[in-house]
């Protein structure tokens, strides 16, 4: 089964859930366009599984990539833990860390040289300074404080 | 004539800042690789909410318009285009670069950007008060199947794949609905509490462009840019006079542009592409095409520029963008309570006024500073791609949450962003579902209210098929939808030919 197959497959399942979370409420009116919207999706995912069986190839940039699981997880670990503490820590800090540590871990290598480090930090620090300045002096826009800033 | 009673408004010194700093900052953003014109105004709308209405859009609208320009800085000097509209501009700008020629390049991109752009924006001028009465003559039917062309054509020609941009056009329709019911007022789709106010219109563009080029960027983190070349001397008063004598690729250009623009999700890359083809065909040398000829930066750095003006007559109208980036902006009109339609011309005149005048202005900015600072793009470029990676997380979460102060919106942002994110890599594109969802609103409370009309008097299917507009909006999705389904057919039959 090609990549074609398991994405109409999977926008065909999709559809189908979304129609069933609509059909199935009480208030039947509001409900009324979502319904309309999921049936619509069923029979366009029913043209995609259509186009897929008759092979009809993907060009430019609607075909299908490889996902990098090994290259990306550290980002995703990073924007969950970010989204977990930002409220607890605090924006500015959480956010500062957050950048230090995406920028090391996917540097030219990962090196931990004192010199490096001590760069990596600075850049850190300048750019949520600059962030701070513009936006909590200037615009004067709230954020998470936290326990620490 | 209101264009010219307003322009004074621009030359305020807030406005006139706003304007100088945004046109200079989209220069400078839209010449990094990655960094898309559609990505950079959405990541700035949320600021703009703590602005006035006028110096807030004139901020996006200058980023709209340099960005565009900006872009084409990284496709002549390193061969990466910095927005997907600046693709064609580096067929020929860049093999000039090769030969030396690398400023030469760059001053016919900003004097030919500067020239579509102008007749770009005297288009806009001239034809949006025009279409804005015409609108008014729109009833529910009309506006339901405006806001269904919206999604139908940026689904059929902004994305590569018919059936995948429709179907993504239908699920931001749907996730429109989450929250409330705009007619009938009951809770739809609470499966949390985070979802409870629905889907922030601002957090869902963040989320949605911003998120899958951060995951993109980390993913090539290691990759690096193409060689690049450095500025000669060039006489900039020589390059105006070429400029002037090439009649065929500036008309070619600037027509391409401002007609494309015009078409609902369209946007610069098809009027630059689209423009380079013709100039090319009607060249007595084509021969000379991609690898160096004037001609080819000329058309395609007028076109794309000459869209952004016209992109505006349908979005300012009838809610309905004539680019993705427009699309974008209109997350932006929203934000300040503007919604399309004549009252952006009656009860807020001055502020749709000062802010389509400030593009003018911006054309003559965008010129005077693309030129004098292309030499300093040269460092933005080579900012690695895991700094702007982390920069843009920490933006994309920070303009969030200053919506509404809301740690929701930040959690609504990244679930679609990383759902986005995989959504592309199956060949769904982001464009057709932000459309709709901002366009769902306005298609679903049309509906439910000429369904109240219609089963009190003719029926449905009288009151939403029959009348003029209607057909003609109809025809208009039918003609996207076929068109584009006979493209990809034709396309898929030449490809078995020629495998």
């Amino acid at each position: 089964m090609s990549r074609s197959h398991l994405t109409a497959g999977g926008a065909l399942l999709l559809a189908v859930v979304l129609y069933i979370s609509a059909a199935t409420q009480e208030a039947e009116a509001a409900y009324q366009f979502p319904r309309l919207l999921a049936i619509c999706m069923i029979i366009i995912a029913l043209g995609m599984l259509i186009a897929a069986w008759r092979r009809m190839p993907e060009g430019g940039h609607t075909a299908a990539t490889n996902i990098s699981w090994d290259k990306l997880w550290p980002a995703f670990a990073v924007l969950v833990i970010y989204l977990g503490i930002m409220e607890f820590v605090g924006f500015y800090i959480s956010s500062l860390v957050v950048f230090f540590v995406l920028s090391t871990l996917y540097g030219p290598r990962l090196d931990l040289a004192p010199a490096r480090l001590t760069r990596l930090v600075g850049t850190a620090l300048a750019f949520m300074g600059v962030l701070y300045v513009i936006f909590a002096v200037f615009l004067r826009v709230q954020t998470p404080r936290g326990l620490l800033f | 004539m209101d264009f010219i009673q307003y322009f004074p408004q621009v030359l305020t010194p807030e406005n006139l800042f706003v304007l100088i700093a945004g046109t200079v900052g989209g220069l400078l953003l839209g010449a990094v690789p990655g960094l898309s014109p559609t990505m950079a105004v959405a990541l700035l709308i949320p600021f703009t909410f703590h602005m006035e209405p006028a110096p807030g859009l004139i901020l996006l609208g200058a980023l709209y318009t340099s960005t565009v320009a900006g872009g084409a800085i990284s496709a002549i000097l390193i061969n990466i285009p910095g927005a997907p509209a600046n693709v064609a501009t580096g067929l020929d700008g860049h093999p000039m670069a090769r030969q030396g020629r690398a400023k030469e390049a760059l001053h016919y991109c900003f004097i030919s950007s500067f020239i579509g752009g102008v007749i770009g924006i005297v288009v806009l001028i001239l034809f949006t008060p025009l279409l804005a009465e015409l609108a008014l003559r729109f009833g529910f039917s009309e506006m339901f199947w405006i806001a269904i062309l919206g999604v139908t054509v940026i689904g059929t020609l902004a994305s590569g794949s018919v059936l995948k941009g429709l179907f993504a056009g239908v699920v931001g329709l749907w996730l429109s609905t989450i929250g409330y019911s705009p007619v009938l007022g009951e809770a739809r789709f609470h499966f949390s509490e985070h979802l409870t106010g629905g889907i922030n219109i601002v957090a869902a563009l963040i989320g949605l462009f911003a998120i899958p080029q951060v995951l993109s960027m980390l993913e090539n983190a290691g990759a690096t840019g193409g060689q690049m070349y450095a500025l000669e001397k060039h006489s900039l008063w020589a390059s105006i006079k070429t400029t002037l004598k090439r009649v065929r690729a500036l008309t070619v250009g600037t027509v391409t542009g401002a007609i494309v623009g015009i078409v609902p999700g369209a946007g610069g890359q098809i009027a630059a592409l689209l423009a380079y083809d013709q100039t090319r065909k009607l060249s007595p040398h084509p021969e000379r095409f991609g690898k160096g000829d004037p001609d080819g930066v000329i058309c395609a750095e007028s076109a794309n520029n000459a869209m952004v003006g016209p992109s505006l007559i349908p979005l300012l109208t009838l809610s309905v963008p004539g680019s993705p980036t427009a699309a974008v902006l209109l997350g932006g009109l929203l934000i300040h309570g503007l919604f399309p339609g004549q009252d952006l011309f009656t009860i807020h005149a001055k502020v749709t006024w000062t802010f389509i005048d400030s593009l003018l202005l911006g054309q003559l900015l965008m010129l005077i500073f693309g030129l004098y600072i292309s030499g300093f793009a040269r460092f933005v470029m080579r900012v690695p791609n895991y700094f702007m990676a982390a920069a843009i997380t920490v933006l994309a979460v920070f303009g969030t949450y200053s919506i509404q102060n809301s740690y929701s919106d930040v959690l609504v942002m990244m679930v679609l962003g990383i759902s986005m994110y995989f959504g592309g890599k199956f060949g769904f594109s982001p464009a057709p579902v932000v459309l709709g969802i901002i366009l769902g609103p306005i298609a679903e409370t049309n509906y439910l209210q000429g369904k109240l009309i219609a089963e009190s008097s003719d029926g449905l299917v009288p009151y939403f098929f029959t009348g003029t507009i209607n057909l003609i909006v109809i025809s208009l999705c039918v003609i996207s939808i076929g068109y584009s389904i006979y493209s990809e057919l034709k396309a898929s039959w030449r490809r078995r030919q020629a495998a």
